[in-house]
């Protein structure tokens, strides 16, 4: 009577308080309205699904939202209302709409944001040097989880001879010990964060739990001041948590955080190839460069000496020249003076004056007549002429 | 007093810094060898902390295992 009386839809919005699958896969719950504090209930209802809607709308829910319809969580459901006598009044879900739970989820996470931001804590673990050898690897995990032991196989198997020294801090990675649990191992970490270069948190790969876990004001605070940087894998496809936002490095699956490190150690093993090309470039260059400079020196050296033998050679030519005009000239006034001699010579000689005619008279003791004064009448006289002599007396 | 041990980054910044100084030239030929044989020590040390397990790390293991 009373299901025919209120037969129209209605979208309610709350928290579940309780929910779980029963027997037959329906579901049961029940969702309370709390007041703006969040403390007090003011209003509670059950609610049912029937395993055939339940089927469908969880599905889809857990798909665009990665949330489960679990305890705590807010939602906003199409309702009908029901009434059974045995179990009395009841909202039956017909539909969930997910993007209210995103949103609601998203405006928590953004509160939790902005309380770190508010604290000044937000950038600490990214403002973290990220060390260039990420070598030592604490694990925040579950022991058991197939992502643990994927993030463990591609690390040991990496194909570039890495090693990694990985040790698992084991803590609960799914339902509501989430927080304490990864708070415990965190910390355990801290105390002995020189031994450790980097954290990885990473959850198992394909688990579709409760990503709103991770989304605790006091999980993020710890993540963000970790003294040593934190890379967290717990990522969903579409959605991240607070700690995607606080710590240094975050990637969406345990194996991404494993290619992440072996990426790093690749990257510090190319780095160190070119240190080493560019040294041996630097010292061939320095080689050569040193080649060009004694091939310079050998030029210059053996240059210079043919170069001053050149000057010299000139300076000899020019000598010998000088010597040879000076040989030159002095021949040539000699021969002018020998030519004057014999001239002055020829004009001087004797016989020659005498052929000319003239005649050299002499007195009889041999003295050679200059003048008339000595002479004596019938003194002897001999005239030398050309041809002979000639015997006279001083007649007159 | 014992010698501080060498880090990686420490490694690494002594090699970036032999690396320019060959680049530019700024090594005396006499030295070159043994620049080159201090480097080719320091490129062994990075790498052997890349791709081996520190000492210490094997006697934990070892003691655990």
């Amino acid at each position: 009577m009373l299901e025919s009386s209120i037969d129209e839809e209605y979208w309610v919005e709350g928290e579940f308080a309780d929910a779980s699958v029963g027997f037959g896969g329906h579901f049961y719950g029940e969702m309370v309205q709390k007041d703006e504090q969040g403390r007090n209930i003011v209003a509670r209802a059950r609610v049912t699904c029937w395993a055939r809607n339940y089927n469908i709308i969880s599905l889809r829910f857990q798909k665009e939202t990665g949330e489960t319809l679990r305890r705590g969580l807010h939602v906003k459901l199409l309702v009908k209302v029901t009434f059974h006598e045995q179990y009395g009044y009841a909202l039956n879900i017909l539909d969930v709409d997910s993007s209210f739970t995103l949103g609601d989820m998203a405006r928590r996470r953004k509160e939790i944001l902005a309380q770190l931001q508010q604290d000044g804590i937000i950038n600490d673990n990214k403002e973290l040097p990220l060390p260039s050898l990420l070598k030592h690897i604490a694990v925040v995990s579950s022991a058991g989880a197939a992502g643990y032991g994927d993030f463990c196989d591609q690390l040991e198997q990496n194909d570039y001879g890495l090693f990694f020294h990985h040790h698992l801090f084991p803590a609960v990675m799914q339902g509501t010990n989430v927080e304490e649990s990864v708070m415990t191992a965190l910390a355990a970490i801290a105390d002995e964060a020189d031994c450790w270069d980097c954290v990885v948190i990473i959850r198992g790969g394909g688990a579709t739990g409760d990503l709103s876990d991770f989304d605790s004001y006091p999980l993020a605070a710890a993540v963000a001041q970790m003294p040593i940087p934190v890379i967290v894998g717990i990522g969903h496809e579409r959605d991240e948590t607070v700690l995607d936002f606080v710590a240094h490095v975050r990637v969406k699956t345990p194996t991404a955080a494993a290619a992440f490190l072996i990426d790093n150690g690749v990257q510090q093993l190319s780095r160190l190839d070119d240190i080493q090309n560019r040294m041996i470039q630097g010292v061939s260059l320095l080689c050569e460069r040193q080649q060009r400079y004694i091939e310079q020196l050998t030029v210059r050296l053996t240059s210079a000496p043919s170069k001053l033998l050149l000057t010299e050679q000139h300076h000899l030519e020019i000598l010998q020249n000088r010597h040879m005009q000076a040989a030159r000239f002095m021949l040539q006034n000699a021969k002018l003076q020998l030519q004057n001699l014999e001239t002055r010579y020829v004009a001087l000689d004797p016989v020659l004056q005498l052929k000319r005619g003239f005649s050299l008279t002499y007195t009889a003791d041999g003295q050679l007549l200059r003048s008339t004064k000595d002479l004596h009448y019938g003194e002897p006289l001999i005239t030398r002429l050309a041809d002979g002599t000639v015997k006279s007396e001083v007649t007159q | 007093m014992k010698e501080k041990e060498l880090t990686y980054e420490a490694a690494m910044e002594r090699l970036e810094k032999q690396a320019r100084e060959m680049e530019n030239g700024d090594v005396a030929i006499d030295q070159l060898a043994v620049k080159l044989k201090d480097a080719q020590q320091l490129l062994q040390f990075c790498k052997d902390k890349l791709t081996k397990a520190d000492e210490e790390v094997r006697k934990l293991l070892d003691e655990q295992g």
